[in-house]
């Protein structure tokens, strides 16, 4: 820790030089006699201080929890130094955690004793998030000198995204021949009713339809569909996002694709990740608990990243976007490469659906006239942006921040039932 | 000579005081700064919206080159939902819908301005467009 | 410099309003210098009184330490949320404690003062010595503490 002489007693010498100066040519003692006190406290401040060796732990009492709860931080302060210190200690972390109290703690540390101090660490969003070193300023008892310095390491902080139930999801077009939850189109080995039809060789006779065989004369079985999983293809864009002091877009389409991850995953389906912005990453399509933990992981890591590549299908490897997957779109439309980029995959065939993540609500109009107008410009040019989509056959979900997914994702479905002409066009 | 000598005397301590103050070791004691998030930054759509509705004041080439665009996506969106075709829309039906000074604008066929510098949008004209098209 | 009565209580009051205004300021913007300034305005003051000046100088020094120290502890717990009673408490105290040590060395001075002669060229030569002398002092035990803590 490096010591300071502090500006205060720099400022308490020089007054008292200058008193001193000032009882010599006016010929007043009384100048020096007030400056005798600033001068006794300046030199006992320098005698009496003792520097301080302190040492720092910083503990978490958990390193992984979801946004909204609180961890507690524990710095403990130990004073192997000569003196007794006034002690202010302000624990350092990452942006978008908050810290209770707020601002620095004050304590009194004498020679050869520990301490304590906890704090309410809350994750104000989903990340990697660390708390340490902290910044300690020493100070002797009178406030002559200053030691300061930052101690102690850092602890990690993991915060995953709230957890929001899904009760529907948007029903896939086509599935996979793995067993899922899905009703398939093609016949099979299967529970839901299909068809009936006559008896070929080959079939079983627990198949057979007794009723409709009475009734045409001929043996007839029962057709079934089988329930298969189908791939589903995360696509989070982190071309640009919305923020205002609350949050951004990015907070809630990060936590739209953990939502959306935990349950086409519990459903059995296959699910790969990108994250397709100024950056490109993705994760393989895979089933189960482990592809859910790596999405979460990738997702925590996803930022914006400010870039002009022009970016396009051809970017991303083709085993990550299978033929017939069911694309998910997660974007606040707000960058042309994104809007083209939807597109592309329509025309290429691709099943998609964009859950729009509003900005509308991370953005408010300007003070002027003129701003005002443009905002509302903005609203109606998104309102186009959204038919211009939908003209393509793809369905679009708008999620406001304070709204359930649930109800807008019920939306796309009625969109997507009514518009499936136009899909296989 | 006595006032000379006590002068002399008076400026040398000053010299000498002011010295040794020098002397005081240390830099500037580091002030805690509370530092101030920078504002968010605005999104690039709206901001370009912000510039074109500020520009579309001062010229016709400004409302035809800038203004018209963002109108004609918006308008042919919103007419479609209604079963209607801007493109072949006869102009009596867009007047109707739309109001003299919006059909003007975004009518195809619109030409270029030949007067450059002719007048753009009012922010009345404009406030009025809106609302115009919010109702569709 | 002789000032008359009513002269005297208008520059008093005078003095009182910047060390005021200076004061909170500096408690406001946090800023040392300005209540150094309200220190220097209210010992100018004292200069104004006629009488008993020598036997109150001492008891006013202690005082305007004492301000100033109350005055930067404000200044030095900006920024910090929570702080123990014990650690304000111990910072006064020790203010306190040195404040009147000073003013026991300052009565004794003015002790020194009431018994010397007129003033005279050595009696100046004496002060600048004493005036250099006592910032020297305070120079080396900084330059002693902050070089050895490097």
């Amino acid at each position: 820790m490096s010591a300071l002489i502090s500006s205060r007693t720099r400022g308490l010498i020089a007054l008292a030089g200058a008193a001193l100066i000032g009882a010599l040519a006016s010929g007043r003692p009384e100048l020096a006699l007030i400056a005798m006190p600033l001068l006794v406290f300046a030199g006992a401040g320098l005698v009496l201080a003792r520097e301080p060796h302190l040492a720092v732990e910083i503990e978490l009492d958990r390193t992984r929890l979801l946004e909204g709860e609180h961890a507690v931080a524990t710095v403990r302060l130990r004073n192997d130094g000569g003196g007794a210190v006034l002690v202010e200690v302000a624990l350092l972390r990452t942006r978008n955690l908050a810290l209770e109290p707020v601002g620095a703690a004050g304590i009194l540390l004498r020679a050869g004793v520990r301490s304590e101090l906890t704090f309410a660490v809350r994750p104000q969003r989903w990340g990697a998030h660390a708390v340490g070193p902290v910044v300690v300023c020493a100070r002797d008892l009178l406030g002559v000198t200053t030691w300061e310095g930052r101690l102690g390491g850092r602890v990690d902080l993991r915060a995953f995204p709230r957890e929001q139930r899904l009760r529907e999801l948007v029903a896939p077009l086509r599935t996979q021949p793995f067993l899922g939850t899905h009703v398939a189109r093609v016949r099979g080995e299967g529970i839901e009713f299909a068809d009936v039809r006559p008896f070929h060789a080959g079939d079983r006779v627990r198949h057979i339809n007794w009723r409709a065989t009475a009734r045409r004369g001929v043996p007839q079985v029962n057709e079934r569909h089988p329930e298969h999983s189908s791939d589903v293809v995360l696509l989070l864009d982190t071309f640009e996002e919305a923020r205002d002091s609350a949050g951004g877009t990015l907070d809630d389409a990060v936590r739209a694709a953990a939502a959306l991850a935990r349950a086409c995953l519990a459903r059995r389906d296959r699910v790969a990740l990108v994250d397709f912005g100024g950056t490109l990453h993705w994760l393989e399509p895979a089933f189960g608990t482990t592809q859910l933990y790596r999405i979460i992981d990738a997702l925590l890591a996803s930022d914006i990243a400010f870039s002009y590549a022009w970016r396009n299908v051809e970017t991303i490897p083709l085993r990550v976007l299978p033929p017939g997957a069911l694309v998910l779109a997660i974007s606040p439309l707000l960058d042309g490469r994104s809007l083209a980029m939807v597109a592309d995959l329509r025309r290429r065939g691709f099943d998609l659906t964009v859950i729009e993540v509003s900005p509308l609500d991370h953005v408010s109009p300007g003070e002027s006239d003129d701003d005002a107008a443009a905002y509302r410009l903005w609203r109606l040019q998104r309102e186009a942006i959204r038919a211009r989509l939908q003209s393509l056959g793809i369905g679009v979900a708008v999620w406001g921040r304070d709204g359930d997914l649930g109800p807008a994702l019920e939306g796309v479905n009625i969109f997507r039932r009514s518009a499936r002409p136009a899909v296989h066009a | 000579m006595r006032l000379l000598a006590e002068i002399a005397l008076v400026v040398l301590a000053a010299i000498g005081v002011a010295g040794c103050a020098s002397l005081l070791l240390g830099t500037p004691p580091t002030r805690r700064r509370r530092a101030r998030a920078p504002a968010p930054p605005r999104p690039d759509q709206l901001v370009a919206l912000e510039r074109l509705t500020t520009s579309a004041r001062t010229s016709a080439v400004h409302v035809h080159a800038y203004l018209r665009p963002v109108l004609v996506e918006i308008t042919s969106g919103r007419l479609a939902a209604h079963g209607h075709n801007l493109d072949r829309m006869p102009e009596l039906t867009g007047r109707a819908l739309l109001g003299d000074r919006l059909w003007d604008i975004v009518r195809p066929g619109r030409p270029f301005p030949e007067d450059r510098r002719g007048p753009g949008v009012t922010p009345q004209e404009l406030r009025a467009m809106l609302e115009v098209l919010e109702r569709l | 410099m002789l000032v008359d009565a009513s002269g005297a209580s208008q520059l008093a009051w005078l003095g009182a309003a910047v060390a005021l205004v200076s004061l909170a300021v500096g408690m406001a913007l946090g800023s040392p210098a300005a209540v150094h300034v309200a220190v220097a305005a209210l010992g100018g003051i004292f200069l104004l009184r006629h009488d008993t000046r020598l036997l109150l100088a001492p008891v006013y020094g202690a005082g305007l330490l004492l301000m100033e120290d109350l005055a930067i502890q404000t200044i030095d717990l900006r920024g910090v949320g929570v702080v123990t009673l014990e650690a304000l408490g111990a910072r006064t105290a020790s203010a306190l404690a040195i404040a009147a040590i000073g003013a026991c060395a300052s009565a004794a001075a003015a002790l020194a003062v009431a018994a010397a002669p007129r003033r005279s060229v050595g009696v100046t030569a004496l002060g600048a010595l004493a005036a250099v002398a006592a910032v020297a002092v305070i120079a080396w035990l900084a330059r002693r503490r902050y070089g050895a803590s490097e």
